[in-house]
């Protein structure tokens, strides 16, 4: 921001106010830049002395036009900045050549009181700084009743502050309103509220905190007309009011959607626990959430690698990757991702879980690609009735432990497809040997010794080949001897035995999370 | 002394209608009728304002109401006779000879014809010396010379006498008799002493508008200003015209554009007859001057109903009778009795 300039209002800033709507200019508009020093009220014809600097307002009386060509005459020769006629609805020809020729500013207004109006502006003339008390206690009066549509808020700020605003998302992306012309490339560093003149007026730029206080998620923007400085600083502290309504809103979605996703991860978690007959209740709440019980589910579960954090505000985009690519069913948030389950009348073709998995594995591209989310997922058999989603999800999440971005199939894997590999499974599922695997490699991990870790995996899954790990690993065969020499030091234990082995191999699988592939 | 001859007659109404400065009607039917009169008595006797004796009586005459229904409506013939006969009768006293209250216009001709139908001699004189809209605004108001009694008469037969009334009331009470009448009325006003016409009357106005006609005729109206004094304003085409209440009897404005200068805007207000002239918000000419606008090339005055779109007129300003230009005659014609909140002024340089 500029220093504050002590400057008088210009013709031009006091077009802004809301006094002044409806009008039409004739005469020059490149004098709108004059400063207005004074209003006066001028009776047409009378003697009402015109200083230098002054706005001058007159009535119009359509009976005797001419007057107003003589008070341009009269402004023009006491110095006046412009001339505003109040119930002016058609002015003669040559009333406004009069103003052309004398460069003097005419303003047609619709009927009001002339003294009224020029109290009005007047107030804005002599004390520019009035001007954000104004807008301030408008928008604030507006903002009694919370915004439910961002819609709403842009009209708001549309109308009350006089602006073109736009609600933007951190990236620049539209949420309502429209997008200004020009954007400051450097916007959306400084999360601070701001004025940045552009071409014709002022862009203000609110910042709108959700959940994060040092990263806006959303920006509120407002294009105005010039306008003073003492103006622009008034519209920008009533746009940061608007914003944390926004902010409010913001919130409250969020919170509505938390709520809506720990409903339906409840109604699941029952559904599956429920054993044998589905309950009434249950039934009801499954049909309240748009869940078909009977027909043929084929489940589909989701695992987020990155942020789990992040699951409920993913939602929305999995469901549409998923409804885009053909696959239309709830989606429910998990703890680990989401469960989501397609139902059919009949019984899928086995020729169709081909079809299907790439479905999926376009739409986990989808959501990888869209929000950089990293994601992996498994595909259960279709299974009928109530029980057959319970089913056809456990399924899809014992899949789903062995899908992984590096391996072939890419990021999805079918349960059909996994054999064997299945009875591992349950010991990826166990929390008792997970946290048995934890114990058994601390002596690795606690040192900090990540890439011991690597090369015993590596060295294992590559069936105790040194070279073949130092192959993979990128090292030489000494290395990789050299290292497993450490390795059965660190944890006196031995490769050679194949229990041990075993055991190593499995925990160090299960510390991976189970996504490694056994070729 | 002289003779106004029936082959003259349109040369007045020529020169009438300009003086008329886009007010006192179109004189067309007036022009026919006054012809028709001294066709039919011979040449008209005209007398100069000193031939009158000092003694005599004469009574200014003319027609109040709209001259729109007097074309359509005709004189009966017998209106300015009953009118006289019963002023006679009233006020007891013998008229030597009539004048128009206004010589311009349609009035010019009508005292024309009436003094013809009476055989009595036309004083080359009249209360205006152009065209006004009220029967208060003549120099016998102005002087303090009583226009009371009045007859009104009508092409019906009815007569109405006024009487003890002058000014302002005498014009309202005439102007509702009138109105009850048909929308016309010849008014014949109190007699006057020759010694008083002599002295208030505007002089010379019937040969001021014979002259002007003749000029005129000619489509040289360079030649009015030489002999009449006055200024030749703007030439321009009528881009805009806006009509609506204005004063008593409604009016408007018109814009022209000057013809040679495009950024040259004028602007003419009018009522029954065109009263200011503004350019760039400065007053070029007012009332009481005569303001009148002449048809351009084929100089024929244009009275302010007939303004429209797209004509081109010439706008000149011939000067009025020194006695308005008092401070009590402008009390009574000047801009401000028009309500025209400007000071009556000639700009410098211009006369």
């Amino acid at each position: 921001m500029t220093d504050v300039v002590d400057r008088p209002v210009t013709v031009r800033e006091l077009l802004r106010l809301e006094e002044l709507a409806g009008y039409e200019i004739s005469g020059n508009e490149d004098r709108l830049d004059r400063e207005v020093r004074d209003v006066v009220v001028a009776l047409l014809g009378g003697g009402t002395p015109i200083g230098r600097g002054a706005l001058v307002v007159a009535a119009y009386r359509r009976s005797s036009g001419y007057e107003a060509e003589l008070l341009l005459r009269k402004a023009d020769t006491g110095g006046a900045v412009a001339v505003m006629l109040t119930g002016a609805s058609r002015l003669m020809l040559s009333t406004r050549r009069l103003a052309e020729r004398l460069g003097m500013p005419l303003l047609a207004l619709p009927d009001s009181d002339p003294v009224h109006l020029a109290w009005r502006v007047s107030r804005h003339v002599h004390d520019p700084e009035r001007f954000s008390t104004v807008v301030l206690s408008r928008l604030l009066r507006r903002l009694r009743t919370p915004v439910t549509k961002p819609d709403e808020l842009i009209t708001m700020v549309n109308t009350e502050l006089g602006a073109s605003a736009a609600l933007l998302s951190s990236d620049g992306a539209v949420v309502a309103g429209d997008r200004p012309d020009e954007l400051p490339a450097a916007l959306f560093e400084r999360p601070v509220p701001q004025a940045v003149d552009v071409a014709d007026g002022h862009l203000l730029c609110a910042p709108v905190f959700v959940e994060d206080v040092r990263h806006p998620e959303l920006w509120l923007i407002a294009r105005i007309p010039p306008s003073h400085q003492y103006w622009t600083e008034g519209t920008l502290q009533a746009l940061s009011a608007a914003a944390s309504a926004g902010a409010n809103w913001a919130a409250r979605q969020r919170l509505a959607s938390e709520r809506d996703a720990r409903d339906r991860s409840t109604l699941l978690s029952e559904l599956i626990d429920t054993g044998g007959a589905i309950p009434r209740h249950l039934a009801e709440r499954a049909v309240r959430a748009g869940w078909r019980l009977d027909g043929w589910h084929t489940g589909v579960h989701i695992r987020v690698l990155s942020d789990p954090a992040s699951i409920v505000r993913h939602t929305g985009r999995v469901r549409r990757a998923l409804n885009d690519n053909g696959f239309a069913g709830p989606v429910v948030e998990r703890t680990d991702g989401w469960s989501c389950w397609a139902t059919d009348n009949r019984e899928p073709r086995s020729a169709s879980y081909r079809d299907t998995t790439a479905a999926i594995r376009k739409a986990i591209d989808d959501v990888a690609e869209a929000d950089a989310l990293d994601v992996v997922a498994g595909v259960g058999r279709p299974y009928a009735g109530p029980r057959g989603i319970s089913t056809t999800l456990r399924e899809a999440r014992e899949a789903c432990l062995f899908a992984d971005a590096t391996s072939r199939n890419g990021r999805v894997e079918h349960v059909d497809e996994l054999g064997v590999r299945r009875v591992l499974a349950d010991w990826y599922h166990a929390e008792a040997f997970r946290s048995y695997a934890r114990t058994l490699l601390a002596p690795l991990l606690d040192a900090g010794e990540d890439q011991l870790v690597e090369t015993l995996r590596t060295y294992l899954e590559l069936e105790s080949s040194t070279s073949s790990a130092a192959a993979a690993l990128r090292v030489h065969r000494n290395t990789v001897m050299h290292r497993i020499g450490r390795i059965e030091q660190l944890l006196s234990m031995s490769l050679s035995r194949p229990d041990e082995r075993l055991v190593l191999q499995l925990a160090c699988r299960v510390l991976r999370g189970g996504e490694e592939r056994v070729d | 002394m002289w003779q106004l001859r029936p082959e003259e007659i349109r040369t007045l109404a020529l020169g009438a209608s300009l003086l008329g400065g886009g007010g006192g009607g179109s004189t067309r039917a007036a022009a026919l009728l006054a012809e028709r009169a001294l066709r039919l008595t011979g040449p008209l006797t005209v007398l100069d304002v000193g031939e009158l004796d000092a003694d005599a009586y004469a009574a200014p005459l003319g027609l109040v109401g709209s001259v729109t229904v007097f074309e359509e409506k005709p004189l009966a013939g017998t209106e300015v006779r009953r009118a006289v006969a019963a002023l006679e009768r009233y006020s007891g006293v013998r008229l030597r000879a009539v004048l128009g209250f206004e010589a311009a216009g349609v009035n010019a001709l009508l005292a024309v014809a009436a003094a013809a139908s009476l055989e009595l001699p036309l004083v080359d004189a009249d209360g205006m010396g152009r065209a006004l809209p009220q029967l208060d605004q003549t120099v016998f108001t102005l002087n303090g010379l009583a226009v009371s009694p009045m007859v009104a008469a009508d092409d019906k037969g009815a007569l109405a006498v006024l009487d003890g009334v002058d000014g302002l009331l005498a014009e309202q009470l005439a102007r509702s008799a009138v109105v009850t009448m048909g929308g016309w009325a010849m008014v014949i006003m109190a007699p006057q002493r020759g010694s008083d016409i002599t002295r208030y009357a505007i002089p010379r106005t019937i040969h001021r508008a014979l002259s002007v006609g003749r000029v005129l005729s000619r489509q040289d109206y360079g030649a009015v200003l030489a002999d009449h004094g006055g200024r030749a304003l703007f030439r321009g085409r009528v881009v805009d015209v806006e009509r609506g209440p204005r004063g008593r009897f409604g009016g408007g404005s018109a814009i022209l554009q000057h013809l040679d200068d495009a950024d040259r805007v004028l602007r003419v207000e009018f009522q029954n007859e065109n009263l200011l002239v503004l350019e760039n918000g400065e007053v070029r000419a007012c009332v009481p001057d005569i303001i009148c606008l002449l048809e351009a090339d084929r100089c024929v005055p244009v009275t302010s109903e007939d303004v429209r779109y797209g004509l081109e007129v010439d706008v000149l300003v011939l000067p009025c009778a020194a006695a308005w230009r008092t401070p009590a005659g402008l009390g009574l014609v000047g801009p401000r009795a028009f309500g025209y909140d400007v000071p009556y002024s000639i700009p410098r340089g211009e006369s």
